[in-house]
Formats: C-alpha cells, sequence, structure tokens
C-alpha cells in the first residue's frame, strides 16, 4: 500500500517505528531534496496513512519540500504572497497565504509540514499539534533544548507523530561518530587512535564520495564533513569547546595565531539564558580550562623552549611536550628531573 | 540516529551546550530535559 502510494515519487528509504511508519521519500528532482512524511493513526483507529487523499500544508515557500507520494496538498504558507501563490499554483494547491495561524484555521490539515526559520518550528508546531495534525519538522528542532522538549511533550500529549528531518544522519562519516560517542570510547579518538578521525576524510561508499569532494559538493557539505570531525573529536575527549576567535569550527594556523594575539572569541546572542536552571556557571565547573593568550607560544609555529615547572628544573631545549613557563603541566624532562631527584634522597637515606 | 523528537532534543541539547560553551570558554555538560510526566 505505501509502495503503491509513493511509487510516482520515488521512494529512497521506508522505516516503520512501531504504529507509526515514518515514510522517507524524495522530493522532486528539481529542488533534490529530501522530504519526510510522517504517518500516524488517530486515537478511534481510523488508518490515517492509507488515505491516499491526506490534506498536507507544508509551511515555508521556498519550494523544497514539493512532497507528493498520495498525499494532497491543501495549503500553501510562504512570507512572500505572490511567491507562495506562484508556487501553489505550480503545485495545484488551492490555498495559498502569508498568514499560518489563519491557514491553519481553515484548512485543518492531517499533517502539517514546516520548513520555515528555525524560530518559527516552536510555535507553528505547537499549534498544528493542538489542531490533532501530525507534524514533520525542519532541523535545526528550534531555538533552544526547552523550546525541543516542549514540542517533543506536547506531541506526545496529543498522541501525534512528530518527526525531525535530521540531515545526513545516514552519511557514513556521522554514524561513524555516533558510534564513537555511544560506545564511550572517550579519549580514543582524540590520544589512542588519532588515525581514527583521518578516517572520515577517507570515504568508503558512493554516498559518501561526493560529499567529501569539495570540487562535488561545494562548501556546504565539506564543512559538514569537517564539522562532524571536529565534534567526534570533541565529544570522544568527553568535553565541548569551541571559542575560535573568527568563529569557525577548525582550528587553523590563522585562527590559532589570532588567539595567539589575545583576540577575544566572537559573541554571538545567546538565545537562552547561561543563568537558566539547567545552565551551569562557569564557577561550577570543575574542568581544566583551556589554554588562553600569553601562553601560545607553539600556537605562533615557534617551538616551545622547555622552562620546566621550577627554576632550574627545564633542559631549555624544544623536545616534544616542552612546555613553556606559564603552562602548568609539568614538562617531561622536569618530570625525570624530579623522579631522579627523589631517587637520589632515597638512596641517601 | 532515529527521525524522532527524543534524538531531536538531545541534538538541540549538545547545540546549546556547545554555544554554552563557546561563550563561557569552558567546557560544560550536556544536559538534555526529562519528557514531561503525562497525568490520565
Amino acid at each position: 500500500m505505501v509502495d503503491d502510494e509513493l511509487g510516482q515519487a520515488g521512494v529512497a528509504r521506508i522505516a516503520h517505528r512501531g504504529d507509526s511508519p515514518a515514510v522517507q521519500v524524495k522530493a522532486d528532482g528539481a529542488s533534490e531534496r529530501a522530504a519526510t512524511i510522517a504517518r500516524g493513526r488517530r486515537k478511534d483507529g481510523e488508518a490515517q496513512g492509507r488515505d491516499p487523499r491526506h490534506r498536507v500544508r507544508p509551511h515555508g515557500a521556498g519550494g523544497g519540500v514539493r512532497a507528493a507520494c498520495g498525499l494532497r496538498a491543501r495549503g500553501h504558507r510562504g512570507s512572500q504572497l505572490e511567491k507562495t501563490r506562484q508556487i501553489a499554483a505550480d503545485l495545484g494547491i488551492a490555498r495559498a497565504s502569508d498568514d499560518w495561524r489563519a491557514l491553519l484555521a481553515d484548512v485543518k490539515p492531517d499533517l502539517v509540514s514546516v520548513a520555515t526559520p528555525a524560530y518559527l518550528h516552536h510555535p507553528m508546531m505547537l499549534a498544528a499539534l493542538d489542531q490533532g495534525a501530525h507534524v514533520l519538522c525542519e532541523k535545526p528542532t528550534a531555538l533552544h533544548r526547552h523550546q525541543a522538549a516542549e514540542m517533543r511533550d506536547r506531541a506526545a500529549a496529543r498522541s501525534r507523530v512528530a518527526a525531525i528531518n535530521h540531515e545526513f544522519r545516514l552519511l557514513p562519516a556521522r554514524r561513524f561518530a555516533l558510534e564513537r560517542v555511544r560506545g564511550c570510547d572517550r579519549h580514543a579518538a582524540a590520544r589512542r587512535d588519532p588515525g581514527a578521525l583521518r578516517a572520515l576524510d577517507q570515504p568508503q561508499s558512493r554516498a559518501m564520495t561526493w560529499l567529501a569532494d569539495r570540487t562535488k559538493a561545494a562548501a556546504s557539505s565539506a564543512h559538514s564533513a569537517r564539522t562532524t570531525r571536529t565534534a567526534c573529536a570533541r565529544s570522544s575527549a568527553s568535553r565541548i569547546a569551541c571559542s575560535q576567535p573568527c568563529g569557525s569550527t577548525s582550528r587553523s594556523a590563522a585562527c590559532r595565531a589570532r588567539r595567539a594575539r589575545g583576540a577575544r572569541p566572537r559573541t554571538t546572542p545567546a538565545p537562552f539564558s547561561t543563568s537558566s536552571r539547567t545552565a551551569r556557571t562557569p564557577s561550577s565547573i570543575s574542568m581544566p580550562r583551556r589554554r588562553t593568550a600569553g601562553s601560545g607560544s607553539r600556537s605562533t609555529g615557534a617551538k616551545a623552549r622547555c622552562a620546566g615547572t621550577k627554576a632550574g628544573t627545564g633542559c631549555g631545549s624544544s623536545h616534544p611536550g616542552a612546555s613553556p613557563r606559564s603552562s602548568r603541566s609539568p614538562s617531561p624532562c622536569a618530570s625525570r628531573a624530579a623522579r631522579a631527584s627523589r631517587r637520589s634522597s632515597h638512596r641517601s637515606r | 540516529m532515529e527521525p524522532d523528537f527524543n534524538d531531536a532534543v538531545a541534538v538541540q541539547s549538545t547545540l546549546d551546550a556547545a554555544r554554552l560553551s563557546s561563550e563561557a570558554g569552558t567546557w560544560v555538560s550536556v544536559e538534555i530535559p526529562e519528557p514531561a510526566t503525562l497525568h490520565a
């Protein structure tokens, strides 16, 4: 039944989750974007997923979500009314509006696809759920986790299907990163297995090939792979830290040089308060702070000279692991000197 | 990772922690809000 309905659109993937099969289909080839259609059942047992004339109302006038798959789009909302009307006319959608609340009350859809800027996801999804519609929401989920949790809880309270369009969740690189994090294999990527992260740049499937190729995937996909690698490294090291002065996710030489000059991290307005009930203040965090400007002679490219932890304990060479005087951790040669001193004092006793 | 909102909340919580860490310049923990208890 599902295959017949989706035959014209081209099925990319079908996944069943209990009584609510989540069906992922490929949108039309022109936009090359995928749309996920979540189907569910009403409380009274009516099989909603088997009606090929579902009323669908996508939010967003970009034209990216054009799910055919046997569903009938009943309304289309966009911020630009003329463009919205044109898209609705092209897709054969009867209603087009720039007022999503009025359209939602007028159409009363069974399924709402929210493909709008992130700040609209929360109010649109809650309104759709309150009206009894299932919702497919684009990523990012919301502005912060409390909104996302409210959306999740509202869908559960209304017994509606709520689906999210995670990007590239089946990408080998992201699955690799996820397995690393879930496997509690912390520190492996950062210490014991430094080659593991490099594996993310080595595609092992055809799907990964063009995504890892900058000449074919442009900056966005290449950046996604790089971001995934960086996130994997940070998660594997049991920490999340990103305060690059330039705002970049990669620690480039230019970025390190800016940090060495003492550039302050770029600040962006936070959509949530750092003093919220679940946020932890910096003073309550017992984890060590990262290196700051002033201690970064390594950042500028110059080799650090070992100064030891006490006066006279440094060897002055630039051996691996040599620490400048401001560093808190003892250098290898300083540790060796301390051990030799302890041994000699023990023998003398 | 599944396309449901349980994982979506976890992803959003991670993004929040990354943002908070960037602003505070320290390590932070990822705290995921628990599902609300439904009262019959």
